[in-house]
């Protein structure tokens, strides 16, 4: 069984279409890099699979349940870390994880070893409001881990971070999928892209424009060894945005 | 079984996370404060009566005695007012904002010739029922220095419990209790939905095993927290107005979960803090503004046709009931029956609008 497969799955909003057809799947265990400009459809695709947004068309699995008929089965086997900071900030950071581990059902034991993950055991009982970026995006990763998810979602997991959190960060990517966590990764960072993923997808206007491997990327559209995926990612995306560009 | 022990725990989660929330939240907080002091500021003028310096009396004379009871003031500042009645019934009808229903028995001016201590028959309305020897001794001691010789004012079991639709203090309790239970909710319930969205906590809380239903209902919950707060205090302090329990516990708690879903739709429906704002004043006037005229003895019939398909006046009207005597069951259930209508359609839009999240 994929732990991801999506099968021509669009997304119109006000006839304009975010999310154009797209297909692909993802192994268990895999982290899959989903790459694209901004506006691309990233998020809009990831709320799709996360249950959070119905498609227009199209079909879609996630640890085996379709993402529209069996949705609140299909909860408790992901995890969700957004592109934004949305915790509960007059709460602490143990309070935060104490309410998601109550309606997951799960023992408060749990809270004390995600906290110890993301190293925030020390700093658990301050309010969030108190947190500085890195440590609420620490807490947000620590949220989605808590009930043990079969698949990881990660909208830009980085963004806004400093070099040392960033690679913390990726430190703590890197090791779920070790332990056989699926991990779905959008990001702006091609290296960090480059460095993490077994296999990425170009997003470009709704619609996938390439998908493989990043060393087979580069093999099939590098100049030379030299070539980056940055590269790669910049010939085959935002078309519209050089456009623009060359008539300024 | 367990799908509604999941539901109701799963609501319970959220619910006790908001009120948790709210109590750590100074603008909550001091909404929750404010309200509480207006609760027992009314009360203290309605059972203080502070700048009540006017005792009114409705006279019904047996015996058409040559006594003129004429306004007087007294040394210690009270001053007594009298109106006439024609009789007992019109006595006790013409009581509504009156203090004190006085029998001047057919022979009194004898009693009064013979320098006896004369006897006269005091009626009370029931919210005063607990203080009928205080009352006894103020009147007879009163009366005796309006009338220079010993007077006894004997009360006993005369308490007027008023008539249902009647005007009075009931019907001011009733629209006290509106503004309480709505203010409450006008001020505070948006704020559960609201920040929810603002924060894009409720991302979070949609892809967590809780569904929109539970949501909404574990809002429902950390509302009636609120409403139980200010409404149970405010019940309380004002517990001698009620006649009928199952009546009034019944108004409350229909006021309490319109004013519950009238505040989850708002939260919903609206973006920002600005936006509440607006909403608000044109809430509060929809909301609050119909109960105190369809209350209203003197309303046309037509302005009281329209005003019946209004829950706020329907549920003031069921409140009053339960402060009242005399509704009758077809009253009760139609009240009723619109109230639950209500309630049942604001919450329907609420679950529709959070299952629209997705869209």
């Amino acid at each position: 069984m994929k732990a991801i497969e999506v099968t021509d799955l669009t997304r119109n909003y006000d006839g304009l279409k975010a999310v154009d057809g797209i297909s692909f799947s993802v192994e268990p265990g895999e982290i899959f890099g989903f790459l694209g400009p901004n506006g691309a459809g990233k998020t809009t695709t990831i709320r799709m699979l996360t249950g959070q947004l119905l498609p227009t068309s199209g079909t879609a699995k996630v640890a085996g349940y379709d993402i529209v008929t069996e949705r609140q089965k299909l909860k408790p086997k992901i995890g969700v870390v957004f592109d934004n900071q949305n915790l509960y900030e007059r709460m602490s950071a143990r309070e935060n994880l104490i309410f998601y581990a109550r309606l997951y059902r799960i023992s408060k034991t749990c809270v004390n070893e995600v906290l110890t993950q993301v190293g925030l055991s020390e700093r658990a009982g301050d309010k969030v409001m108190k947190y500085s970026n890195g440590m609420k995006q620490r807490l947000m990763i620590a949220r989605s881990l808590l009930h043990e998810p079969e698949v990881l979602f990660l909208d830009e997991p980085t963004r806004g971070l400093d070099a040392h959190i960033a690679r913390d960060i990726r430190g703590i990517v890197a090791n779920l999928a070790k332990g056989g966590m699926t991990v779905f990764l959008t990001t702006h960072y091609m290296e960090e892209a480059d460095q993490l993923s077994q296999r990425v997808a170009f997003l470009d206007q709704g619609r996938i424009v390439a998908l493989d491997t990043p060393a087979q990327l580069k093999a099939d559209y590098g100049k030379d060894e030299r070539t980056t995926l940055e590269d790669i990612f910049i010939q085959l995306t935002g078309s519209d945005l050089r456009k623009g560009s060359e008539k300024l | 079984m367990k799908t509604l022990l999941d539901t109701l725990y799963n609501a319970w989660i959220i619910g006790s996370k908001d009120i948790q929330e709210a109590l750590k939240n100074k603008s909550s907080r001091s909404n929750i404060i404010i309200i509480v002091f207006m609760v027992v500021f009314f009360y203290w003028l309605s059972d203080l009566r502070p700048f009540d310096k006017k005792v009114r009396v409705v006279v019904y004379d047996e015996g058409k005695t040559k006594l003129a009871l004429e306004t007087v003031k007294l040394a210690n500042g009270v001053e007594y007012s009298f109106r006439p009645a024609s009789s007992l019934q019109n006595m006790e009808q013409k009581m509504a904002n009156q203090t004190l229903g006085l029998v001047l028995p057919a022979d009194f001016d004898q009693a009064l010739a013979s320098g006896d201590t004369a006897t006269l028959n005091g009626y009370i309305f029931w919210v005063d029922r607990k203080k009928v020897t205080e009352l006894e001794a103020k009147y007879s001691q009163e009366f005796s220095e309006i009338l220079n010789q010993p007077v006894q004012v004997d009360i006993g079991e005369n308490i007027i419990i008023p008539q249902a639709n009647a005007d009075g203090s009931q019907t001011n309790l009733t629209y006290l209790m509106v503004y309480f239970v709505f203010t409450t909710a006008l001020l505070l319930i948006p704020h559960l939905m609201l920040e929810e969205k603002q924060a894009k906590t409720l991302d979070a809380l949609m892809t967590s095993p809780a569904s929109p239903g539970q949501i909404v209902l574990g809002k429902a919950l950390a509302g009636f927290f609120y409403i139980l707060v200010i409404g149970g205090l405010a019940l309380a302090l004002f517990s001698l107005y009620i006649v009928n329990w199952a009546l009034a516990l019944a108004a409350f708690l229909g006021y309490a979960l319109l004013a519950i879903g009238v505040g989850l739709l708002v939260g919903s429906f609206i973006k920002s803090m600005k936006q509440l704002g607006s909403w608000m004043l044109v809430l509060a006037l929809v909301l609050m503004v119909p109960p105190l005229f369809y209350m209203s003895s003197n309303l046309k019939a037509g302005i009281r046709m329209v005003l019946t398909w209004v829950p706020t006046s329907t549920l003031a009207s069921l409140f009053r009931f339960s402060c009242t005597i005399g509704a009758t069951m077809a009253q009760i259930l139609s009240n009723l029956a619109i109230a639950l209508a209500s309630i049942v359609i604001v919450f329907g839009l609420v679950i529709w609008k959070v299952r629209r999240f997705d869209r």
